[in-house]
């Protein structure tokens, strides 16, 4: 029998096998349902943590106070928060750069193109790829077991003990028992017939921007088996990603960061939002659901030869063309619509002191939707058009946890832990503000480790 | 003037793919953190055979950067980026190659070449050493003149005189060539004595091997120090070799002390250790390289990468051997043998893996100027 098992591979299972085993307990089991060439889920496309500091630490500029860190968590998600965790996870984060080197975790000046981030933002050196293969480093080294290809299919329960899981493992079953478990499994953004559940048949055209393995399946065996849930059921986190991404792993190169220099159409070739509303940082996450509101969810970001050079490169080249009809016909719009909106924009521009780096005054006046900053005519060839898609990063949806990370049934579990993606809803019930996945996933796996480690 | 969009490089498979990955990079940036490449990267949008070139010059084929790709295969992006840069390095090599003929035979037969060559020589000499005289010689123990008894200094200057001058003049416009391939794609202000400062700071202490902070994976994805210990003695043992020749020379024609010299003096001391480390250095990149993870060696580079390595090792290896023999029978055809070596480097140099110290070197420095001026992107994800 094992002291702790682990279901998931990504970085909160991780941090509890490690933690559990900095505890003390020695039989420790990882179970990870991918093979060994696509392990680590989500967290392989992440890029840094979320800490905060009362004075510069490390790499991380200034200070970034418990307060603001809160406050920055109950603007984005609207108070769908659960204060005492969240305040205790931001308490906690402080610590976790120290033990994430502690474990072979390294870091870097944030990236380029990301000094917003500098101040609240701790960046892995080689981003999140290289911090899960550091930690399974450090899991082999100190005798870890790590079992690729072995999916949870259920947990086994008496009453709210758990007393292990069952596997597919090479197309057979495996029951393991265990004297804790921790559950780090992650959501169910994955499983496409849940995501239909959630949103309709929108979902058919949603992209996952993660791995293919997160299917909810222990997420749902946990409601069935009585569990209570926490975190909005029917969203993601979704942003508007190119459209000719994979299905799934498109990551971080897919995204489309110049829909504030230009404009975004739907397929009757009609603007829809205020593209320049808000610094894109602070808007990406609006527009996955944007484009999820339009006919076959798509859109098209539209620029022209002002914008190119300004924005991160995406991975896909454009579609380009020197007029906006020839463009229209490439992107398969009506081009007489698209002209008809093009033009109607231009009219609608105010001339104003065009400056990215601010909230500058270039507007439109009279036009429906109005775009309100950045507002520059679409009037200098090649013009440039991207296909944008909903693509769906994680799911809110997860089981309710206390301080110790002990899963609530009627009572909470005595030796059932849920770290990571499953739980996070605790603390981010919506909305998504850069790098706080990964303190959740850090600081509740560390707990969920040695609380496990306790359980006698 | 405008900077030149004229291609004069061409549009290779290698350099194709090179470019592709390199995009899909561009949109990432998670592995700015660990080398040269990924930050001048940073300051193009468009990935032309000039900067392909440039950006594959300085990569030090560590593999930290493969490992911790998040679109390495199984993904469908399949980056393989260690792999994509060395491929292009080979073409680097013919392709500033002078003359190009003789790099392009080099890539073809890297390894019977430098064979021939070590062999052709070794004949050479003995024939000449023969004909000289009493073929005896070669297998009689040397009288006290040693070394310019089998083959007079005269002879020695007059062969690797010329096939030294003509590897440095080769090599000096190889190293023009690319220098002005670099500088023409792009105008960027100088400042050569801080930019000699850290391409010598850079060069000297492989700055680029540390992969980022605690080594480069090599067998696993762990970080690892033994490429570049691995390489330092190498490198190191090969400059005491030549501070050995060189400080010889001057005992020779600036006291009138001819070799042979006693095992404690400065040429003999410098040549042993420099010897040593040689050997040390090439048999542990030798042993390290075939544990190597599959993306870390391409198998058409298998030759140029080995056959490089085998022959510095021929060299340390039979200098240190003529150390041993030097006063017996042993000697004249050990003698013999390592001047071959040594001379079929010495011409092979342009054409061999001794130029990738050439282009990373001025890759390096190029990236240093680079570095010291602003981008002229104004990126924001803002």
């Amino acid at each position: 029998m094992l002291d702790v098992l682990v279901i998931g591979g990504g970085n909160a299972a991780l941090c509890a096998a490690l933690s559990a085993h900095e505890a003390g307990a020695r039989r420790i089991a990882i179970y990870e349902s991918s093979p060994k060439a696509e392990r680590g889920g989500n967290s392989i496309h992440t890029r840094n943590i979320r800490v905060m500091h009362d004075q510069p630490l490390g790499y991380l500029t200034e200070s970034y106070p418990e307060e603001e860190f809160f406050q920055d968590l109950l603007r984005v998600t609207g108070g769908q928060t659960t204060e005492s965790l969240a305040r205790m996870v931001i308490r906690a984060s402080e610590t976790c750069p120290p033990w994430m080197e502690r474990h072979g975790v390294r870091f870097q000046p944030c990236l380029g193109g990301t000094l917003h981030l500098g101040r609240t933002n701790n960046f892995f050196l080689g981003g999140g790829k290289a911090l899960v293969n550091a930690y399974y480093r450090a899991a082999e080294s100190r005798g870890i077991q790590v079992h690729y290809d072995s999916a949870a299919t259920e947990l086994l329960f008496d009453g709210a003990r758990c007393l292990g899981a069952r596997f597919m493992q090479h197309g057979s079953t495996l029951e393991i028992s265990a004297k804790a478990v921790v559950v780090a499994s992650g959501g169910f953004e994955s499983n496409r017939e849940w995501l239909r559940e959630a949103w309709g048949p929108a979902a058919d055209h949603f992209l996952i921007r993660g791995c293919r393995f997160n299917q909810g399946v222990i997420l749902r065996d946990l409601i069935a088996h009585g569990a209570q849930s926490i975190g909005d059921p029917t969203q993601g986190h979704c942003v508007a990603i190119d459209a000719r991404a994979p299905l799934y792993d498109g990551g971080i190169v897919t995204r489309i960061d110049c829909v504030s220099l230009g404009i975004v159409v739907n397929e009757h070739a009609q603007r829809f939002y205020d593209e320049g509303e808000d610094f894109w940082p602070k808007r990406y996450a609006i527009w996955g659901r944007l484009v999820a509101q339009q006919p076959n969810q798509i859109g098209y970001s539209i620029i022209d030869a002002k914008a190119q050079g300004r924005f991160m490169p995406p991975v896909f080249p454009g579609e380009t063309a020197d007029t906006i009809e020839a463009l229209a016909v490439k992107l398969g719009l009506s081009p007489e619509a698209l002209q008809a909106t093009v033009s109607a924009y231009n009219q609608a521009v105010v001339p104003g002191e065009f400056n990215h780096a601010v909230l500058d005054d270039c507007h439109t006046e009279g036009l429906v939707p109005a775009k309100t900053h950045w507002a520059q005519p679409l009037d200098t060839p090649p013009f440039t058009g991207y296909p944008l898609r909903p693509g769906i990063t994680f799911t809110y949806l997860g089981v309710k946890v206390n301080a110790r990370a002990q899963v609530l049934f009627d009572d909470y579990s005595p030796n059932l832990f849920a770290a990571g993606e499953i739980m996070a809803g605790n603390v981010l019930g919506q909305g998504y503000v850069a790098g706080v996945g990964m303190t959740i996933g850090t600081v509740f796996g560390q707990i969920a480790g040695r609380e496990a480690a306790s359980v006698t | 003037m405008k900077p030149s969009t004229f291609s004069v490089i061409p549009l290779t498979p290698a350099v194709q793919e090179g470019a592709r990955v390199m995009g899909i990079c561009n949109s990432c940036r998670y592995c700015e953190g660990f080398c040269a490449v990924f930050p001048a990267m940073e300051r193009r949008l468009v990935f032309t055979p000039e900067s392909m070139h440039f950006l594959a010059n300085l990569c030090h084929n560590c593999g930290a950067c493969y490992h911790a790709c998040q679109y390495a295969p199984p993904h469908a992006f399949a980056l393989e980026v260690p792999q994509a840069m060395a491929a292009i390095r080979r073409e680097t090599y013919t392709e500033f190659a002078f003359p190009r003929p003789l790099g392009q035979a080099y890539q073809r037969q890297g390894l019977a070449m430098s064979l021939a060559a070590v062999l052709a020589f070794f004949a050479i000499f003995i024939v000449g050493t023969m004909n000289l005289g009493d073929h005896t010689r070669l297998w009689t123990a040397p009288g006290p003149g040693l070394f310019y008894e089998i083959t007079s200094h005269g002879l020695l200057v007059s062969l690797f005189g010329p096939v030294f001058l003509f590897s440095v003049l080769a090599m000096g416009v190889s190293a023009g060539r690319y220098w002005k391939m670099l500088s023409h794609a792009s105008r960027e202000t100088a400042a050569p004595i801080l930019e000699a400062a850290q391409t010598a700071r850079d060069v000297l202490g492989l700055r680029y091997l540390d992969g980022g902070r605690d080594g480069c994976p090599d067998v696993t994805d762990a970080p690892s120090q033994s490429r570049r210990i691995h390489h330092h003695l190498v490198f190191y043992g090969f400059m005491l070799c030549l501070a050995s020749t060189s400080v010889a020379t001057l005992y020779h024609y600036l006291f009138n002390q001819p070799a042979p010299y006693p095992f404690l003096s400065a040429p003999v001391l410098l040549g042993t250790v420099g010897g040593v480390l040689m050997v040390l250095g090439c048999g542990g990149l030798l042993a390290t390289r075939a544990q190597r993870h599959r993306i870390l060696k391409r198998s058409d580079q298998a030759v140029m990468d080995v056959g490089f390595v085998v022959l510095l090792l021929l060299i340390a290896a039979s200098g240190l051997a003529l150390l041993a023999v030097r006063t017996t029978a042993a000697m004249p055809l050990v003698h013999l043998f390592h001047l071959s070596t040594v001379l079929a480097f010495f011409l092979l140099m342009p054409y061999s893996k001794f130029v990738h110290g050439l282009y990373r070197g001025v890759a390096l420095w190029w990236h240093n100027r680079e570095q010291r001026n602003p981008s002229r992107l104004q990126l924001s994800d803002g």
